[in-house]
């Protein structure tokens, strides 16, 4: 372990996220490869088994892609921090590549002796600081590399019920042909410690430099879930009527009332403490209506303000004093327009009363 | 019912009949706004049946015993329902005189606030 306390001081205590795209010069590298998985075929422990587990790791992704040099960057990064020979990292790959069970592990294998000797002549050079990108490296390969396992282990357990499917005549027989292993950008995949020394492979004295910006621009190229063909594997399911009742229930008005007197609803701003004094009626609507509160009051026709005698037929006098005056009331209650057709029909019933309680002083004054 | 709304609001009364409910807390600027609130509300509750009576009382046709019971009546009501007694006070400072009425503001009030540029669309006059 005092091997990897070289590493350990460059670790911070932020993960990275697993869409970081970021160059990162931690140890936390060692990390990622158990944080940025989503769908972790592997359990990653990490205290003892860090290096058998990345090997692992290392040893799945060597299948379906070509990246056997980030692998051998990676395992012999693995080996220097460790100061163990190569073939152990071989053997264990060899190992792991052993129980895949889809697995080409010859080209890998061959392939990795081949390039080993250049890359641990590299990694030995870039000393122990070493800036390991395994976060980078093992994502996009481990990514492209879960687009295409899920394809080929349907093939295996669900080609027979696809056969089925397809002896009973449904419409998408080749869906799992259908699906096409697009490559992804390994966009970091050139991503080398910045002390490493890059070779030029045609002699040219340099080497092209990319920074993120293709990858940034790779992000936003990608298709969308929403873009590509649909598969037609679910039946959209039908509508049910799950609450065809007649509206809210009591509990729910409850339990709605009961939230409300719980949390905190205060306005958080001016604009809010608006919107809720509109709400309560105190803030007038915008853009100024001027009948705002009086939209059942349009549909009222017109006659019904004006011609008010029928109101007047019962319990009033015919003739008198009372009556005089009760026609003058009618004929302001006509010209009045600010009032509903209720309003003045309260305005007359009172008077009616009024008078029916005052009958007998009337009569006095008469006689 | 108005007057057990004045006292939620009033100056400085706590109400916290529920556990989880905050204190209840409206700040006038003193008794007269107070009272004069309760005026307010009192005058709106009896509009209505002042109007009436008043109509039966200013009236040539109707007979004079009537009119007199009526004059009987209204001023059997509450001293606080009619609107005489309402004064237009400051909203700020409850001040009762030079309170500009489009504003609701005393012009004390008025003054700083359209110096501090608060009042929208005031300026200061020069011809």
């Amino acid at each position: 372990m005092q091997v990897r306390s070289g590493l350990i001081h460059t670790q911070n205590a932020r993960l990275p996220s697993t869409k970081c795209k970021e160059r990162e010069s931690l140890a936390s590298g060692i990390w990622a490869p158990c944080t940025a998985r989503p769908l972790g075929t592997s359990s990653i422990s990490f205290s003892g088994n860090k290096e058998s587990s990345t090997s692992l790791s290392e040893g799945k992704e060597n299948e379906p892609e070509k990246n056997e040099a980030n692998a051998e960057v990676n395992t012999d990064g693995q080996n220097a921090e460790v100061n163990e020979v190569t073939e152990n990292s071989q053997q264990t790959l060899t190992s792991q590549l052993e129980t895949e069970p889809v697995v080409k592990p010859e080209d890998s294998k061959q392939v990795e002796k081949t390039k080993s000797g250049k890359e641990s002549l590299l990694e030995l050079l870039g000393a122990m600081k070493v800036e390991v990108t395994t976060a980078r490296k093992i994502r996009p390969s481990k990514t492209s590399r879960m687009s295409e396992r899920p394809d080929q282990e349907p093939m295996e357990s669900a080609h027979s019920m696809f056969q089925h499917a397809a002896a009973e005549g449904s419409p998408q027989q080749h869906i799992i042909a259908d699906m096409k292993v697009g490559r992804r950008p390994n966009g970091r995949s050139n991503a080398r410690p910045t002390s490493q020394i890059r070779f030029d492979d045609d002699g040219k004295g340099y080497t092209q430099e990319r920074g993120i910006t293709g990858e940034l621009d790779g992000v936003r190229k990608r298709k969308s879930p929403f873009t590509s063909k649909r598969l037609n594997i679910f039946t959209a399911g039908v509508e049910q009527d799950t609450l065809s009742d007649l509206g809210p229930t009591l509990w729910d008005i409850d339990l709605a009332n009961h939230i409300v007197q719980t949390t905190n609803q205060m306005p958080r701003n001016g604009f809010e403490e608006m919107i809720q004094w509109t709400k309560e009626g105190k803030l007038w609507q915008y853009p100024i209506n001027n009948e705002a509160g009086l939209e059942e009051e349009a549909s009222v026709p017109f006659h019904e303000h004006v011609f008010l005698e029928k109101h007047l037929d019962e319990s009033f006098p015919r003739q008198g004093p009372v009556r005089h005056f009760m026609e003058l009331v009618i004929t302001g209650l006509a010209k009045n327009h600010h009032l509903t057709v209720q309003q003045k029909k309260e305005h007359i019933d009172w008077f009616r009363d009024y008078f029916r309680q005052k009958d007998d002083v009337l009569k006095e004054a008469e006689a | 019912m108005a007057a057990w709304k004045l006292l939620s609001t009033g100056m400085g009364f706590l109400q916290s009949s529920l556990p989880f409910c905050r204190q209840v807390r409206g700040y006038y600027v003193d008794w007269r706004m107070v009272r004069d609130v309760k005026r307010r509300q009192m005058a709106f509750e009896y509009a209505d049946t002042r109007l009436r009576i008043n109509a039966i009382r200013k009236n040539t046709i109707l007979p004079k015993e009537l009119q007199e019971i009526a004059d009987k009546e209204i001023a059997a009501l509450p001293r606080d329902s009619c609107p005489v007694r309402i004064r237009n006070r400051c909203v700020m400072t409850s001040r009762p005189r030079g309170v500009k009425r489009r504003w609701r503001l005393s012009r004390i009030v008025f003054r700083h606030l359209a110096d501090h540029n608060q009042m929208s669309g005031i300026q200061r006059s020069m011809w």
